[in-house]
């Protein structure tokens, strides 16, 4: 809570702390010179003096260059701490709190690609529900573990589902390990997890997943790998992970699971039968995460 | 007679005191501007490698300097204010080491890892330069300043008298 006010203007923080109930807060989205919009109990609103309010010309208007302010704060002024995950478009702060930033595209001299005049920022609160994946656990899991995707759109809380069940899996002595590339499972910050993944996990935060399945494997040896959002280049480490016998429990965008299977990218991945279950999560706005069906592989 | 002398030893007294101070000023700018070198250093150590904010850097690097300490204790409010504005005060420092000063805490964290590197190494000679003038000034000129300041003030003493 104290690493999130620390990034906001001191206006929003009083609202919030003293108008909102924190826990419900799933992202506030900041752009230079328009109103503030705020992601609360799984509805936008616009942030204003009274609290929330759906009237975009009572919101509170970001200053301009407000989105450069929260990402100097968020690097505590060093810009080189964040260089790295800024280039992927996003930062991530102590407390699980990843950001999202806009702006303009630029090239360093070395060729390499990268932000500068920040135009938005989308601040995002991580959020543990213990249990949520009680249900997934127990319906593909509790007999042995198999491989697993599971199919989300963003935001619909398969980060939240895969944390749990990475706890739930842990728990139970399996060695779990951990690919957090981008900072939002376990929200490591000074080698520590912030939340709640298990007592048998390892975790390697913000590596590349092809990097982390190659040098975890052989430096780790764990029984499952567990990792948010495949994308096509993860596909070659992540068939070569599953023939050296490791579990591997995954994430990826999609709408459901045929609209997964429509996606020329993944077609190996189906061909290959790498995973033997798929779990569709619901596409309720924000943070529901709810499980609405399961699907083997042939059917 | 006995007055006399005395006053020939307090006028000695104050002018080997004004010595004193004059060779803690070489020390105290000496103390300063190699604690700079040694930030400088320590910064670059870490970008290499861990890469942790300047201001967690220095919050754990320590100094004899006091008032090198007292414009790190600066930087860090600055780090974590949202202000944006950052005051290096002078002390004891003349404008030319002021402005430097005020120059490398501003460009701390301003740019991407490597552009940082090559900064601070300009910085770093910039700094390592004005520190062996330091070092040459203290040497020839600190225990020289005691004793003149000791024998103006005897002269004076016996030119008084």
């Amino acid at each position: 809570m104290k690493d999130f006010y620390k990034l906001i203007p001191d206006k929003l923080a009083e609202v919030i702390s003293s108008r909102l109930a924190f826990d419900k807060i799933s992202e506030i989205r900041i752009r230079n010179a328009c109103p503030v919009r705020i992601g609360y109990d799984g509805t936008y609103y616009y942030l204003c003096r009274n609290g929330l309010t759906k009237d975009s010309s009572s919101a509170f208007v970001a200053a301009d260059g407000e989105a450069e302010n929260i990402v100097m704060r968020a690097c505590e002024r060093s810009l080189y701490t964040v260089t790295d995950t800024l280039r992927r478009g996003y930062i991530a702060v102590t407390g699980g709190i990843r950001i999202g930033v806009c702006g303009s595209g630029v090239v360093s001299i070395d060729g390499t690609p990268t932000l500068k005049n920040f135009s938005s920022v989308n601040i995002r609160l991580p959020h543990q529900v213990l249990g949520c994946a009680a249900g997934v656990h127990a319906g593909l899991l509790s007999s042995g573990l198999c491989n697993v995707l599971l199919i989300s759109p963003p935001g619909a809380g398969k980060t939240t589902v895969l944390r749990d069940l990475c706890r739930l899996i842990s728990d139970r002595g399996t060695n779990v390990l951990l690919c957090d590339e981008r900072y939002e499972i376990a929200s490591a910050g000074n080698g520590a997890p912030t939340l709640d993944v298990g007592a048998c996990t390892d975790i390697m935060s913000g590596m590349d997943k092809r990097e982390v399945f190659e040098i975890g494997i052989a430096s780790m040896r764990p029984d499952v790998i567990m990792t948010d959002e495949l994308y096509s280049r993860d596909i070659d480490a992540l068939c070569r992970a599953v023939h050296c016998g490791i579990f591997v429990i995954a994430t990826v965008h999609a709408r459901n699971v045929a609209d997964f299977k429509a996606k020329p990218e993944y077609a190996d991945i189906i061909h290959k039968k790498i995973f033997a279950r798929y779990v569709e999560i619901s596409d309720a706005p924000l943070r529901s995460g709810r499980i609405t069906e399961a699907f083997g592989n042939d059917e | 007679m006995t007055n006399k002398l005395f006053i020939i030893a307090l006028c000695a007294a104050v002018g080997a005191g004004a010595g004193f101070v004059m060779m803690k000023a070489y020390k105290r700018r000496l103390a300063y501007l190699s604690g700079v070198c040694d930030m400088i250093s320590e910064l670059k150590r870490n970008i290499s490698y861990r890469k942790d904010s300047a201001a967690r850097v220095l919050g754990a690097f320590s100094t004899s300097s006091a008032q090198l300490k007292k414009n790190i204790d600066e930087y860090i409010a600055y780090s974590e204010s949202k202000s944006g504005t950052l005051a290096v005060s002078r002390g004891f420092l003349s404008g030319g080491d002021h402005a430097k000063v005020t120059e490398l805490f501003g460009a701390l964290g301003n740019s991407d890892g490597p552009s940082q590197m090559a900064r601070l190494d300009a910085f770093s000679g910039v700094f390592g330069e004005l520190k062996e003038r330091a070092a040459l000034k203290s040497e020839k000129y600190g225990a020289l300043s005691v004793k003149l300041g000791f024998l103006f003030g005897l002269g004076v003493g016996v030119l008084f008298l």
